[in-house]
């Protein structure tokens, strides 16, 4: 076996991705085939977070509601709002035991703060129960309130005070406290 | 107002990608505002920045003027480009960017208010001296239809006065059936357009659908780009267009263009507009039909025939510039024709056909242009039109022009999702379009049915 062709990279995928490897390296002469699970690679980006057991949750495009919705993805990256999109180009919208994403129900102006100058409405660690107000994002001077929805910790503050937010993009990562987990394990 | 340096698209698919090229040839920085199935699409990968606006459903997305709004400020856009469709004829987000110091890169609100009321818009084109087809003012209920259907004379055609895209619109053959049409056609109207105000036109049994592109600044210039022949329709649905009209002589040209300039500089228009009008084949008269507000689908054809680019041209105007050539700067050379590509089913009564491209191979050379936001691989989602692609082909004369488009009809491959193609092979080779001898109804009442 001298090299590998479309069909056997597509084998190898198949074959890795239902198994429990994480990462496969594989090396035939000049190719190098390096492949690693998002879930792993998602917990190296957001550094000291723990690999994740993914469950299974509805797909956040097919929902209409979107200020009920609350996915979680197995990182966060730093990154907020770049050219095309941010969190919102991530495919990841699993859920994932412990860590939730609230995501903007809008487009708008994110805010932090009730008003100007006024203390923000939650910082980094702070406890926040489901009615709590996390920001508020604003759209021609109508203002919607994005409440937590869950009990946790706030772990990072993802958008910018004052700055655009998109559809769908991760405003807040949240440490769920702990509870009954729903759902099937999935690989 | 100053210059445009970032234009906001307000749209998606094949017009939002036209706009994205042209900015760029301008120097000018484009932002795509995407609904969440669009993120990955051309215009997404073209767009020097995407801003995800909402779901899918367009009245959560495309259609939300403060959301647009707010996206276009907060990406530090200067102008916004509607595209056509959505809100492209909607009053409100001329005057949401005016009031938010944007420019709206289309006619003014009041423009497209008062022509965008075809009642409105009959009552000026006809204190012009312009023939409007016989008809009546506003019908308010069965009765009051009914005598004024036999003043015209049947057949004839009920429209909703807020009317578009053929909504609303019932054709009556006799007494005995317009109470019923009546209801029926004013319940669409509601529906569609929240307006359910009626009236009566004398139907034209072999009519032609011409329309003439016209465009203006704020200086008072105004010149027409000639003609637009759109008359082969399904269910008042474009689906083949050519310029010239083979229907139009040289004479009649003159008098349809003038009416175009005139109704423009009346209404003091600026930007691209669209006067649509009906020619009565067996009277050899024009009427005006009404006027589009907007860059229309078809406006490719003229673009090849005229060497002008009307989306740079709608720029330049909502910059302040005035229109980049004069009247006498422009002639008719050759002749162009579109097919407007739908994922369809043109066997099953032209059902949408969306899903996942599998294979898209459209094809190449000289004298074929190609509008689309496809690619092999591309899903087309099922909350939209159903336009894949609008396919021109030009021609020194029509007869190129036509043989170009079955040759590149022939050599368009799309697997996946089944499409228009075969049928605009059969119309191509239909002596009927051959012959230029088509009116509005042929494709339903000779072509279908034979």
């Amino acid at each position: 076996m001298g090299s590998i062709d479309h069909d056997d990279l597509i084998q190898i995928l198949e074959i890795v991705g239902q198994s429990d490897i994480d990462e496969f390296r594989l090396e035939l002469g000049e190719l190098k085939l390096f492949l690693k699970k998002s879930s792993a690679a998602h917990a190296d980006r957001a550094s000291g977070m723990p690999v994740p057991e993914r469950t299974e949750t509805a797909s956040l495009t097919e929902k209409s509601e979107p200020p009920e919705e609350r996915t979680t993805s197995s990182g966060a990256s730093g990154k907020v709002l770049p050219e095309t999109g941010g969190e919102t180009d991530s495919p990841e919208s699993a859920k994932v035991t412990g860590y939730t994403a609230i995501k903007a129900p809008l487009l708008g102006t994110f805010y932090r703060a009730p008003k100007p100058g006024a203390p923000p409405f939650v910082t980094e660690g702070q406890s926040v129960t489901e009615d709590d107000t996390l920001c508020i994002i604003e759209v021609m001077k109508l203002f919607n309130t994005v409440k937590a929805g869950i009990k946790g910790t706030i772990k990072e503050i993802c958008a910018e005070d004052g700055q655009l937010v998109e559809f769908d993009q991760t405003l807040f990562w949240v440490e769920e406290n702990p509870k009954q987990e729903l759902g099937e394990a999935q690989a | 107002m100053g210059s445009i340096s970032r234009v906001f698209v307000a749209n998606r698919g094949e017009i939002a990608l036209r706009i994205i090229r042209a900015c760029r040839e301008m120097g000018i920085e484009s932002v795509l505002g995407v609904s969440n199935v669009d993120k990955d699409s051309l215009p997404a990968q073209m767009a020097d920045r995407v801003v995800c606006i909402g779901p899918h459903p367009p009245l959560q997305s495309y259609l939300k003027v403060g959301t647009l709004i707010t996206a276009a400020l907060g990406t530090g856009a200067d102008a916004i480009h509607p595209g056509y469709g959505f809100l492209a004829e909607q009053p409100e987000l001329g005057e949401a960017c005016m009031h938010n110091g944007l420019i709206f890169i289309g006619p003014k609100p009041e423009n497209i208010r008062h022509m965008g009321d075809k009642l409105v818009a009959r009552e000026i084109v006809r204190d012009l001296g312009i023939p409007v087809i016989p008809g009546s003012e506003l019908v308010h209920d069965a009765k009051e239809a009914g005598s004024m259907a036999e003043k015209v004379g049947f057949p004839v055609l009920l429209k909703a006065a807020a009317g578009g895209g053929g909504k609303g619109m019932k054709m009556v053959r006799n007494p005995s059936e317009l109470k019923s049409v009546f209801e029926e056609a004013s319940a669409e109207a509601r529906a569609a357009f929240g307006d359910d105000r009626i009236y009566i036109e004398y139907l034209i049994a072999n009519a032609r659908h011409i329309e003439v592109q016209i465009l203006a600044d704020r200086y008072g210039n105004v010149v027409h780009l000639f003609e637009r022949d759109c008359s082969l329709q399904r269910r008042y649905q474009k689906m083949v267009e050519e310029a010239p009209s083979p229907a139009v002589t040289s004479d009649m040209r003159d008098k349809i263009t003038q009416a175009a300039v005139a109704i423009a500089q009346h209404v003091n228009y600026e930007n691209a507009g669209t006067i649509e009008m009906v020619l009565d084949q067996d009277q050899g008269k024009f009427y005006f039909l009404e006027m589009n507000t907007r860059i229309q689908v078809e406006h490719p054809v003229t673009e090849m025939i005229t060497g002008k680019d009307l989306v740079k041209e709608q720029i330049r105007i909502a910059s302040g510039n005035p229109i980049s050539f004069a009247q006498e700067e422009i002639s008719i050379k050759g002749h162009a024709v579109e097919c407007r590509i739908n994922a369809e089913k043109p066997d099953a009564n032209f059902m949408p056909h969306p899903g996942r491209i599998l294979s898209w191979t459209p094809p190449e050379g000289h004298g074929i242009r190609i509008d689309t936001h496809c690619y092999s691989g591309y899903f087309v989602p099922p909350y939209y039109d159903s336009l894949l692609a609008k396919l021109i082909t030009t021609g020194d004369n029509r007869s190129k022009a036509i043989h170009r488009m079955e040759d590149a009809l022939a050599n368009f491959d799309v697997k996946g999702v089944e499409t228009t193609i075969p049928f605009y092979r059969k119309v191509m080779n239909h002596p009927d379009y051959l012959n230029g001898q088509i009116h509005t109804r042929w494709v339903e009442e000779v072509f279908l049915n034979g």
